[in-house]
């Protein structure tokens, strides 16, 4: 983080990650129920509650962007730039996986869990980059 | 680009902390600044140019290859 945040303002952060966790999780499985049903409305409507449920998510995010000093929204940035372009490799490469037969035609990437930890890898990486170069 | 904030820093005898606090950024942007591997954003650098009451030329300099 950035700079000291006042308590208040901290306890905001912190209770906005709580929430975009739980409705994140909770979202996930109110949609998967939806989407199960034979009602192709309430199958669209299970798609809108996935979508909408990332949305606290993104809020989190933006808010530690605007939190953060320059040099730390510097790292954020490029981070998320590597991580757009490894996300993109490693989903081309999983599809050729695929079809190679490398692995079962039934086998499916967790898609939302491995961005996350692409781009907080990719962060991870950009800061150590930072911190090392010269 | 080279910078003489270490030295400014100094002469005040300010923490890379009380620095930062002064111009509302973290001890990890001054250290990055002061050791060269971030270049400041020029709202930044006025920051530091207005709390060490001097201009931004007298703080940064631009190197051969820049």
């Amino acid at each position: 983080m950035a700079k000291a945040l006042p308590l208040q303002q901290a306890l905001k952060y912190f209770l906005l990650l709580i929430l975009a966790m739980v409705v994140l999780y909770g979202g996930g499985a109110v949609s998967g129920h939806f989407v199960a049903s034979p009602s192709a409305g309430l199958r669209w409507l299970g798609v809108a509650v996935a979508v909408v449920s990332l949305v606290p998510w993104l809020g989190f995010i933006i808010t530690s962007l605007a939190l953060a000093d320059e040099y730390h929204r510097r790292i954020v940035l490029v981070g998320t730039a590597v991580a757009f372009v490894v996300g993109l490799l490693l989903h081309v490469a999983f599809n050729v996986i695929v079809d190679a037969h490398l692995v079962s035609p039934t086998f499916s990437l967790a898609e939302l869990p491995v961005a996350m930890g692409v781009w907080v890898l990719s962060v991870g990486l950009t800061l150590l980059y930072y911190r090392m170069r010269l | 680009m080279k910078n003489r904030l270490k030295v400014l820093r100094a002469e005040r005898n300010w923490s890379q902390l009380e620095l930062g606090n002064r111009v509302g950024v973290s001890r990890q942007a001054i250290n990055a600044v002061e050791t060269g591997r971030f270049d400041p954003s020029l709202p930044l650098a006025l920051k530091l140019a207005r709390v060490f009451e001097t201009s931004v030329e007298s703080i940064f300099e631009l190197e051969s290859g820049d």
